[in-house]
């Protein structure tokens, strides 16, 4: 087989280990809660997220001693509350990937989204054979992402944004893979950045319910930050709260 | 599709990073051997795939693990293991490789002592009060600020340096470990009674006894595995309504009581001066979130090098921010946040740095607790300011260096707050020239 078609197959085969492209096609919304454990930290932080595609996202992390920290997407601006840093805007980059993640279609489209997608050489991971795809965006970023022989997603490799102009290579491996209403989905993401581990258990996981368009909406402050961070002209979001 | 979940742990990073300089040590006992090995390799495994040099600055991490296992079977208590771990770490001569033995899992996880209510500082071979709190052991006993101290117990301060000269530190740092040892010491410990004796200025010498109180100052709250600390917050104004805001560690529990003075100061205040002498640190974030009330644009604090990657700290301005001129006093027990602070704000044009060279200790660390019960504290990465300047062994350097003189420290004049007011008037002037 020749290469682009080893590649076409695995993309299927993740497509298909994930429900299939027509379910996947139904999904509109996604809630999600769980817990952040980050061991050797002593830390324990429930969280809590919701997707709306194709453009809203909303994420929330009740961290010990500090209180909730939110973020959320409007569709256009993103912005965060810290009860220490005090509020802020997500940059591009941030924003970026928000939106990557609110487009739940995004896996039916990989072609699309990455100039090339190759194969890597095979590895075993945790005893577990895995064949590699390697995706390059059109900015030349390179992901590499490591798949079990019946489609499912083990292991993905990449830069994540940390924040205005910071970014970091994290390590992904998703474990303990369920079936809801046909969307099959890991209950558990251990997540190695180089500082720490971290290990997300989900605990609840709802699709396709309408979700509560007051938590994509950004604050009155909103307009005067964007002001204050950039000369260009600011482009007003659809809603605002105080 | 179940890829969403990668802001969270950039969150986690940027919100626990801790940069502080440990306060004491005491030692507890545990003899299980395995549990010692299991704390050697991770705490050797830890440096090595969180370093994030990956020289580990010219020496061999490898070596000198090897180096160091054998020695594992000679140690035959937890104290012996504390020192093992702490001499491998010390190989890589950088500040925040600890390994912290006063932790125990209570609530209350801080080793608690006798309380004075006295701050010294060290300079060149001799302590002088510096602080004297309100209602305190000290302050009933008479001693004031000027005072210089002959001795503690009868050991003299002189007999104290010279145990210190014998060890090969930089002299910044010898008089840091000098100055907190004192620090330790005059607030008694578990003894009922301190005996003091001291020199008051003009008049003969004086011999005082203390009687320590319980510690009643309050805790901050312990974050995972980082310890609680006794913390300190004063806010008060000077002449010309200049608010002057001092606080000992940059913790979540002062966050709202920092917030508010500055807050408050955005309506009132011509001018503040934040006092971090002797502030040994704490959580990174609290730096950009205090920031984000001075300024009036998003300012960068400087940037950190990790293993695979990078992380830019910024303050962005909150919507009470204080717009007026800011002072910031350091010295040579400013450490870790607070260099970050103070270099960043300064960097950027936004406060102008009043006093002594800060400590140099500058990297952001986490916490690990050890099989064997200790903790471990270990960098995750080297802070620079924007411009590239590394504080790690360098330090902050003031706008105006202000080496308080033994006259000065007698006369309770403390230069830099003197200085960083006439600073201001010299702002408002200029201003009002300019209008």
């Amino acid at each position: 087989m020749e290469e682009d078609e080893k590649v076409e197959a695995m993309l299927q085969g993740y497509v298909n280990s994930q429900g299939g492209r027509e379910r996947l096609l139904t999904i509109t919304s996604i809630e999600v809660d769980g817990i952040m454990k980050l061991e050797s930290q002593g830390l324990r932080i429930p969280m809590a997220q919701k997707v709306q595609a194709p453009d809203k996202v909303y994420t929330m992390q009740d961290f010990p001693v500090f209180g909730e920290i939110r973020n959320s997407l409007n569709g256009n601006q993103g912005w965060e509350w810290h009860p220490i840093a005090g509020e802020r805007p997500l940059d591009y980059t941030e924003v970026d990937e928000l939106l990557d993640d609110a487009n739940l279609q995004r896996d039916l489209n990989l072609r699309d989204e990455y100039s090339s997608i190759r194969l890597g050489p095979p590895e075993i991971i945790e005893d577990i054979q895995t064949t590699q795809l390697i995706f390059t965006d059109e900015a030349g970023k390179v992901e590499y992402w490591y798949f079990k022989s019946n489609g499912d997603l083990f292991q993905k490799i990449h830069i994540v944004s940390a924040g205005p102009e910071s970014e970091f290579e994290a390590t992904e491996r998703y474990y303990d893979f369920e079936e809801e209403e046909g969307f099959r989905f890991p209950r558990k993401i251990r997540y190695l950045n180089p500082a720490y581990e971290a290990e997300l258990t989900i605990t609840e996981l709802v699709i396709n319910r309408e979700i509560d368009q007051c938590y994509f909406v950004l604050p009155i402050y909103a307009e005067e930050m964007a002001r204050l961070a950039k000369d260009e002209p600011y482009e007003r979001s659809s809603t605002t709260v105080d | 599709m179940y890829r969403k979940f990668k802001y969270c742990t950039r969150t986690a990073l940027l919100s626990f990073l801790y940069i502080a300089v440990s306060q004491s040590v005491s030692w507890g006992y545990l003899s299980r051997q395995e549990a010692f090995a299991q704390s050697f390799d991770m705490v050797w495994s830890t440096v090595q795939e969180s370093h994030w040099d990956e020289t580990f600055g010219g020496r061999d991490w490898e070596a000198i693990g090897n180096t160091y296992r054998p020695r594992l079977k000679k140690a035959r208590d937890r104290t012996q293991l504390v020192v093992l771990l702490q001499s491998m770490l010390n190989e890589l001569e950088l500040s925040h490789y600890r390994i912290l033995s006063n932790y125990n899992e209570v609530e209350d996880n801080y080793p608690r002592g006798g309380y004075t209510g006295l701050e010294l500082k060290y300079v060149e071979g001799r302590a002088y009060v510096v602080r004297v709190a309100p209602g305190s052991p000290a302050e009933e006993a008479g001693i004031k600020v000027g005072w210089r101290l002959k001795s503690i117990h009868r050991r003299s301060i002189k007999s104290l340096v010279k145990s210190y000269s014998r060890k090969q530190l930089p002299d910044k740092i010898k008089s840091f470990y000098i100055q907190r040892h004192l620090n330790e010491v005059i607030q008694g410990g578990t003894v009922k009674r301190i005996r003091t004796d001291w020199y008051p200025p003009e008049k003969r010498a004086l011999k005082i006894y203390m009687m320590p109180t319980a510690d009643s100052r309050q805790l901050s709250d312990s974050v995972g595995h980082l310890p609680s600390q006794c913390i300190e917050f004063e806010q008060r104004y000077l002449e010309n309504d200049i608010l002057y805001m001092r606080f000992n560690y940059f913790v979540p529990n002062l966050m709202s009581d920092i917030r508010a003075s500055i807050e408050q100061a955005s309506e009132q205040a011509q001018g503040i001066i934040i006092d971090l002498r002797s502030n040994l640190g704490g959580l990174t974030v609290m730096a950009t979130g205090i920031s984000g009330l001075l300024v009036d644009e998003p300012t960068n604090l400087g940037k950190l090098n990790l293993k695979k990657g990078h992380m830019t700290y910024q303050g962005y301005p909150q919507r009470k921010r204080f717009s007026g001129p800011v002072a910031v006093l350091i010295d040579g027990s400013s450490a870790s946040t607070s260099e970050m602070f103070a270099a960043g704000l300064q960097e950027a044009g936004r406060a102008r740095v009043f006093g002594e060279s800060s400590l140099g200790q500058s990297l952001p660390s986490l916490f690990k607790k050890l099989p064997s019960g200790d903790l471990f504290q270990y960098a995750v990465g080297d802070y620079h300011t924007p411009e590239g300047y590394r504080i790690e062994k360098n330090g902050v350097v003031p706008d105006e260096v202000l080496v308080p003189s033994f006259d000065q420290l007698e006369q309770r004049v403390d230069l830099p707050v003197t200085e960083a007011l006439q600073w201001m008037e010299r702002q408002w002037m200029e201003d009002e020239d300019a209008s």
